[in-house]
């Protein structure tokens, strides 16, 4: 009987220590779990209300611009530039219209692209770049990842902003943005 | 006697070896279940972080559109009886080629899904479920927008309101 005890007893130590550590890692697999299925859920369901509207509002991709006599808002003008259906220069004389308000010294730069971050470019590849500058008494349009020189100080300094739409076709086109004062 | 005696200890030991093989393999499988889950929870993270991005870009264009057209049809001064028919009007004008925004489009010329008013502080747009449906793969995420604009009396932004239901 004293033989049988000590088994007993060893085999309880041995066994015990062994199911607790199995009990926690379910709990910690059980917990896991439960937290993904939380998450899935209130991605579906958000709710606000009253909130005052944040910075995307006023990127400079949702602001309106005049195309000829039509206002529109530069997203869907540098879309339609994109498409061939718009020229570029219509969509250039908007953009101009935009620095008029602000200080001498300001910059906009717009670049669309099928891959995000932009590098050096052909005049080509360039065709949907815009980099409108106001002057004294002007506002001068270059193509802004043509040189090197223009875009690298944008691009060291970490002002650009980017963000991604998808066309009706599926396509997902990156824009680059930056509105303010000129960096050089 | 002795054999009986250890009969019963061979029993226990293959009782305890039982318990030893199943903790190994309970172990083993959870520890699979969580590496494989967490896998395709960061597949899924990639993929539902862009449909979010998508969707607030897709909010952040109606309102700027809506702002646009409402902001331009006081200015323009006519009456405020036909505040909502203009606007409906100029919204039907526009073109996008955004992923979308054509369930926008069918919401701002619904008649029953907008209001457009003359208030005592000015004037207040209000555009109602507005559908923000984005897909990508087998991913798929939506929401219903309320979207309420006021402006002053000058046609200038004054507060967005938004309201989502699932």
């Amino acid at each position: 009987m004293r033989y049988n005890c000590r088994g007993q007893e060893s085999k309880f130590l041995t066994g015990f220590p062994t199911l607790l550590f199995v009990v926690v890692l379910i709990s910690i697999f059980i917990g896991f779990s439960f937290t993904l299925a939380a998450t899935k859920g209130a991605l579906s369901a958000i709710a606000e209300r009253g909130r005052e509207y944040g910075n995307s509002f006023y990127q400079p991709i949702n602001q309106p611009i005049t195309i000829g006599t039509q206002e529109t808002l530069v997203l869907d003008a540098l879309l339609r530039v994109n498409s061939g259906d718009l020229k570029r220069q219509n969509f250039e004389n908007g953009l101009h219209a935009l620095l008029v308000p602000e200080p001498v010294g300001s910059c906009l730069v717009l670049a669309l692209d099928r891959a995000p971050k932009s590098e050096v470019k052909s005049g080509q590849e360039a065709r949907n770049d815009f980099y409108i500058i106001k002057e004294t008494n002007a506002t001068r349009a270059e193509n802004f990842w043509v040189y090197l020189s223009l875009s690298e100080p944008y691009r060291r300094a970490g002002v650009l902003s980017e963000t991604s739409v998808v066309l009706h076709d599926g396509t997902r086109m990156y824009i680059e943005y930056y509105f303010g004062r000129c960096v050089s | 006697m002795t054999e009986i005696k250890q009969s019963w200890g061979r029993r226990g030991d293959v009782a305890f070896v039982l318990v030893v093989v199943v903790t190994i393999a309970a172990i083993l499988s959870a520890g699979m279940v969580m590496v494989t889950t967490e896998r395709e929870f960061v597949k899924q993270t990639g993929a539902m972080s862009r449909l979010s991005s998508d969707a607030a870009t897709l909010e952040a264009y109606a309102t700027a559109v809506s702002t646009m057209v409402g902001s331009s049809e006081i200015r323009a001064g006519g009456e405020n009886e036909t505040l909502t028919e203009r606007f409906m009007a100029k919204s039907r004008e526009q073109e996008s080629l955004l992923a979308g925004s054509k369930g926008f489009y069918e919401r701002v010329i619904a008649p029953e899904a907008v209001q457009f008013i003359a208030t005592d502080e000015g004037y207040s747009l209000y555009i109602s479920a507005i559908p923000i449906i984005m897909v990508e793969g087998k991913h798929r995420m939506q929401r219903i927008m309320n979207l309420q604009i006021t402006f002053d009396s000058q046609g200038n932004i004054h507060k967005v309101y938004k309201e989502y239901s699932v």
